[in-house]
Order: structure tokens, then sequence, then C-alpha cells
């Protein structure tokens, strides 16, 4: 199990220790947010069968990505009462 | 009762003031039992506690919240805990300044930043305040490492952990990071890929190679401005800044090489931004698609606690 609750097994590339282009792909996207909600079928579509990719580590390296992040700050605002520091 | 948290976090502040000041660390079930309500998971990842079942878990509870007495950290006070287990349980009171100051810092910040390296599971929460802000670095243990920051520290601190083997150059050169937040930036040194051409198979070539890959999300509790997001992604010898970007009205992703200073750069504004959106009136129970996952929690009330749990 992941830091966040996913379990998945990172890509990474053996051979020079580089992180797999599926994780640089999905990492990237996040940054574009709700803009990726749009366009995730097209792009998980579009890269089914693109170069080493693979549609189910691309995707569940999408997957596992998402929200994280946005979980945890959404999920503290729900708890926060800001004090003056 | 506001009083006495605000003066021991302004107390922690001004200690930070030279220096990043490491204050205590806490385990997953140290937070857990001060966090009160075993039922009810806050949002903050606690990855070993939960990877145990549950009565692993109120056990493992009732054992930190011993060793939180046992260090003077709490006093355990009133009846015994559910079960009548003995004093392992039930009511408490924090008796550190420090980490009641901690606590309250964790509850009470304007905004956080989170930036979770994926290429090794590492978390940094920082939550953020006028004067000065406190990091929370969670490993994949479970150990939580609270150090308090001056404000101007917080960039520097994110920028080496989003760039863990300092692989971006000193040397300032022709550099996106100095135009953050100022436009679209020199066109020769990013990359601008449309989601559109993402979706046809265009593959980023900036990020290959990466040792390291690390998003930086922050928040402004009380704005509508959203998330902000950044990734970052380390290589041997350079680092490159992933934003969000608009090409034409279309969503798109900007890559772009950075310094040391430029990543500085790009961080602080995402953190200046933060604190500069603090004065925007606080809008209670906005719930957003993220959010609207989340269930609301109530907000314990300061002082005496006690740790909950299942029945």
């Amino acid at each position: 199990m992941g830091l966040v609750g996913a379990d998945v097994a990172y890509p990474v590339d053996t051979g020079n220790g580089a992180i797999a282009d599926a994780m640089l792909l999905a990492a990237g996207l996040w940054v574009a947010g709700d803009a990726v909600y749009d366009f995730r079928q097209l792009i998980w579509d579009g890269l089914r069968d693109a170069g080493e990719w693979t549609w189910d580590g691309l995707r569940k390296a999408g997957e596992s990505i998402a929200d994280v992040p946005g979980e945890v700050l959404h999920g503290l605002e729900h708890r926060v009462d800001p004090l003056d520091w | 009762m506001r009083e006495r948290p605000l003066s021991a976090i302004k107390d922690l502040i001004s200690r930070a003031r030279e220096a990043p000041l490491a204050v205590l660390a806490l385990t997953d079930e140290e937070i857990a039992a001060l966090d009160g309500d075993l039922t009810r998971r806050g949002p903050v990842p606690l990855p070993w506690l939960d990877d145990r079942d549950r009565a692993s878990r109120e056990l493992a509870c009732r054992v930190a919240l011993r060793g939180l007495a046992a260090r003077r950290l709490v006093v355990l006070a009133g009846p015994a805990g559910p079960g009548g287990s003995g004093p392992g349980g039930g009511d408490f009171v924090v008796a550190s300044d420090d980490l009641r100051a901690v606590l309250a810092m964790r509850r009470s910040a304007h905004a956080v930043v989170c930036a979770l390296r994926e290429s090794d599971g590492q978390l940094r929460l920082v939550y953020l305040g006028r004067s000065g802000a406190l990091e929370e670095a969670i490993s994949p243990e479970g150990l939580h490492d609270f150090t308090v920051l001056a404000r101007d520290a917080v960039a520097e601190r994110l920028a080496a952990f989003t760039d863990p083997a300092a692989a971006a150059p000193a040397a300032p050169g022709q550099d996106w990071g100095q135009q953050w937040g100022r436009g679209p930036g020199p066109g020769a040194d990013s990359e601008v890929l449309s989601l559109a051409e993402i979706a046809g198979g265009a593959e980023i070539t900036a990020a290959a190679g990466a040792r390291s890959v690390t998003m930086v999300a922050r928040l402004v509790f009380g704005s509508a401005t959203g998330e902000q997001r950044l990734t970052v992604y380390a290589k041997e010898a350079s680092v490159i800044v992933a934003s969000p970007a608009d090409v034409g009205g279309a969503p798109a992703l900007r890559f772009a090489e950075v310094s040391r200073s430029g990543l500085r750069v790009c961080l602080a504004d995402l953190v200046g931004l933060a604190l500069r959106l603090v004065a925007v009136p606080r809008r209670r129970n906005v719930r957003t698609r993220e959010t609207a996952r989340t269930p609301a929690r109530a907000a314990p009330a300061r002082g005496a606690c006690r740790l909950v749990t299942a029945e």
C-alpha cells in the first residue's frame, strides 16, 4: 500500500534509473487540473497503442495520482479555523 | 481560549526566524490519538496506521497515548477509556506548549501547500500563516516530522524537496522561473503541448529521463481560486517545471527548464500568491468536486480531548 492508499507499482526504467514515461505523462497531465477530465477519455484512447506506454500502466499511474493532493487539501479545508498567526 | 495557542504559535515562529526549527516528530498512531476520533479519519495520510485492521489501530492509538503521557506531552485525565482498559484511553489534555502550537497550526492555517514526491512516496504538507509556516514531512513509514519555518524559508525548503539531488544548474541563464507569474515566459525554453496534441500521441520530450517527480499544489482556504498546481521533474542535471497553460482557449501543458534560483522563484510565487490571498473572506461549507467525496467534519473542541474508538 502506498503512502496515500494507492497500491501502484512504481514504473521505473531500471536500465537508467529514470522514471517510466507513463508516470511522467500522468504527473504532467495532473497539472492541467479539471481540464483533464474533459479530455481524459480522449487521452487514454489516444495513447492506448502509443509507443512503449501500455494502456493499463498509464491508466493506473494517472488514476493513482489524479486527485491525491487535492483530496488532502480539500479535506483539510473542512477542518481549519484560521487564526491570525 | 484562542489566546494560548496563538501565543505558543508566535513563540515557535519567533524561534524559527533565523533557521528552520525542528519541533518534534510524531507517529501515525500518535497523530490519530491526538486527533481524538478513530472512527472518522482525517485527510492527512497515515500510511502505517491505515495498513492495520481496526482492532490493531485502536490498540496502537491507546498505546501511543500512553507513550505521549510518559513523555509528558499529554496528561491523561478523567475516566478510563472505552472498555475500561486503563489509562491508555479516555480524556487527555495536551501539556506541551510546542505540541499544542503544532496541533493548532495544523488546524488554523490560511493556506496549505501539498507536495507529493511520487518517486519515493515522501509527502510534505506546509501549513501557511501570515508570519510563518509549519512543515509536516510524512514518510511512507508513517513518521510525521514537524518543522516551523519563517515565511521566506518556505520556498527554499520546497525547492530542496522537489530537487533532492540538487540537479538544477546554479547559473540563471535563460530562466523561465524568473518570469513566473508575469506571462507565458520565453517560448524558446519551454515546450507547450495542448491536451488534444497529447491525446493524439505527442511525446513530452522535456520530461524524459526524470529521476524524481513531485506534484505541488496549494489551496487558499476560503478563496474561490481553487488549487494551483505545478509538477517538478528533477533529471540528472536539470529540472523541468510543468504548469497549466492556455493555447488559444484550449487547455495545454507547459514544460520549462529552470535554474536553482528559478525553481525557488516558481515555488515562492506559489506560496506568495497564497499569502497575498489570505485576506479574502473565508467562505464556509464550500464543497467542490473534490470535497464532495470527502465528508465534512466538525472541528473538535479545544482544550480537553478524547480518544474515540469504534464500539
